[in-house]
């Protein structure tokens, strides 16, 4: 599973080392003149986070002129993501291109290109009440946190349901777009469309696994790895399947701990320690789901 | 395949995998020498120590077949007055590059493809800024890399004791078709192209058009530039699409056979023959390029 959510990028602690010095490091311009050196890792509707060597700071999209990355490609996204927020579709998909240029193999390039075609789709058929879609169509109904919206309801049997979500899941991000602190009309907005269309739903879920009686050993079959999009499960054995894990999945928090800045070694060995107690695995997975017939 | 009509050639080279491995680099130089490019706009933003390797290798191995590289980057906002510091600091880190290594390991050039037009929304509202900040930028760029780094000398001489870096430019062919970019810089009103040429080495004009003749064919539309770039002892390459499926289906070959496009490559390269204005061409880019002619 690569970068499930838009921009989300995981790091280890050696990287804020580097950044401290101007290599390295994206750079952030405020309207004020001001900038900020970090690494920027979680964009949102109206906030970025960045991580800096004074931790983790939220900046507020409207006090911020322009975000210059490290990465050219991600220059690139960044920009063709504000194109398509002007309504230019012709320059975003100029944009995403020269990023796909750039990385041919980045999914987060790639998603955004299918963001726009998503986009241009809904354009031409917006539904009027695309919360009344999900929750009549889809089986789904969203409740608003301080974050991410959660699924509140999904019917049995619905769409939904067979697609995959559970009641109490997150909706983090569409086609890498995140989902996180936008109103339930804007969530809902891009979440449906039109009917036989794709969309890939990044979402988050609690699993907690029972890990037996194992102490201080790896559990049988079970291991994680550090993808570069973080710790991710490489494989689920028999207690994380039946917990409902698969392999892929990101893993965002460990008993609540978030593991963006958590070395390997010791996210291994919390998982280790772990007794009959259980331990708590807080993931990110993508599912691309069909719009549903009269999702229009 | 068959070989292309005389050149000389150009190509883009975007993702920077390409020169990361002792692999990629044959490839890449097996394919310029099958294809007589002999001068690459390699993709070279990021300086990190192991991409430093990357590049060193990469240089060796081209100046050894006489291929000249260009390291490229851009970005719209490059233009932007406020952020000239950026591409300034990314030329700084091109020339300190090429201080630190032996001459076979040094860039020929920096070209830059920054593309103003593609921040729409202030392209739209102030294109005389954008194009204002982009003829500044790229005298600074001149300045910067005609300056004796031991005297602070600046002028269009040695470079201490190295031939100063090229400097090249993509602009789009219509920089002077359409009157309403013409604009007054340093005391001279002309299209940012014809400024452009004053301050750079060459310019690549992306005339991207699958035909060669006609009043909207390739020819035509970079006559103007070809004809102002003698006019001030420079040259201009003319560059040509690849990609397929773009639209509108008339800016690339990519939908059309290797022999079509030698064809209209001839009929450019013979209405241009002899003329001191004319660089050949510069294809973009390398993967679209290498695909377009394995299909052919």
């Amino acid at each position: 599973m690569k970068k499930p959510e838009g921009g989300l990028t995981p790091l280890a602690l050696a990287l804020i080392v580097a950044f401290a010095s101007s290599a390295f490091a994206d750079e952030v311009f405020f309207t004020s003149g001001q900038t900020l050196k970090g690494l920027v890792v979680e964009e949102h509707v109206d906030r970025l986070v960045v991580s800096t060597v004074d931790g983790e700071q939220v900046i507020w999209r409207h006090d911020v002129d322009q975000v210059f990355f490290d990465d050219p490609e991600r220059n690139y996204l960044y920009l063709g993501n504000e194109a398509l927020a002007a309504g230019d579709f012709q320059a975003a998909l100029t944009l995403y291109q020269k990023a796909i240029h750039m990385n041919p193999a980045w999914d987060d390039a790639r998603d955004a290109l299918r963001r726009l075609d998503d986009r241009q789709r809904r354009t031409a058929g917006a539904a009027e009440r695309p919360e009344r879609v999900l929750q009549d169509v889809w089986g789904l109904t969203l409740a608003a946190t301080e974050s991410y919206p959660v699924l509140s309801a999904v019917a049995p049997d619905s769409a939904a349901a067979q697609a995959g979500l559970q009641a109490g899941d997150a909706l983090v991000a569409a086609w890498g777009e995140s989902l996180g602190y936008r109103s339930l009309a804007q969530v809902a907005q891009r979440v449906a469309g039109p009917a036989g269309t794709e969309v890939k739903i990044t979402f988050q879920r609690d699993v907690t696994v029972l890990a037996g009686a194992v102490a201080n050993a790896p559990w049988p079959g079970f291991g994680v790895t550090m993808a570069p999009e973080g710790l991710t499960v490489s494989e689920v054995g028999v207690l994380g399947a039946a917990a409902g894990l698969q392999v892929g999945d990101l893993v965002v928090a460990l008993d609540g701990r978030p593991t963006r800045y958590l070395p390997l070694g010791q996210a291994r060995t919390a998982i280790a320690k772990t007794k009959t107690a259980g331990l708590r695995f807080q993931i990110h997975r993508y599912l691309l789901i069909l719009r549903p017939t009269g999702s229009s | 395949m068959a070989e292309p009509p005389p050149g000389p050639y150009a190509m883009w080279v975007w993702d920077v995998r390409h020169v990361a491995t002792d692999a990629a680099r044959g490839q890449l130089v097996t394919f310029c020498r099958a294809q007589r490019v002999s001068a690459l706009y390699l993709s070279a933003y990021q300086f990190s120590p192991a991409q430093t390797e990357h590049y060193r290798a990469f240089l060796r191995q081209a100046h050894r077949e006489g291929i000249v590289v260009h390291a490229l980057a851009g970005d719209p906002r490059w233009a932007l007055n406020r952020y000239h510091s950026l591409p300034l600091a990314w030329v700084r880190q091109v020339m300190a590059f090429n201080d630190e290594g032996p001459p076979e390991e040094r860039f020929d050039g920096v070209h830059t493809d920054i593309e103003p037009y593609l921040l729409s929304r202030q392209w739209m509202e102030r294109p005389a800024q954008l194009i204002g900040g982009l003829l500044d930028l790229h005298e600074k760029v001149r300045d910067l890399i005609h300056t004796d780094p031991i005297t602070g000398v600046t002028a269009p001489a040695v470079r201490g004791s190295q031939r100063p870096l090229r400097l090249g430019v993509d602009v789009p062919f219509w920089f002077d078709d359409d009157p309403t970019y013409r604009i007054q810089w340093r005391d001279r009103v002309l299209p940012p192209s014809h400024h452009l040429l004053d301050v750079a080495d060459y310019l690549t004009v992306m005339a991207y058009r699958n035909y060669a003749e006609g009043s909207e064919g390739v020819i035509e539309l970079s006559r103007r530039e070809l004809e102002y770039a003698e006019q001030v002892g420079k040259f201009i390459v003319i560059g040509q699409e690849t990609q397929p499926d773009l639209f509108p289906a008339y800016v690339t070959y990519g939908g059309s056979s290797a022999a079509y496009l030698r064809g209209e490559l001839e009929k450019i390269a013979e209405a241009y023959r002899d003329r001191p204005g004319f660089g050949g061409f510069a294809i973009h880019h390398y993967e679209s390029y290498r695909e377009f002619l394995e299909k052919a």
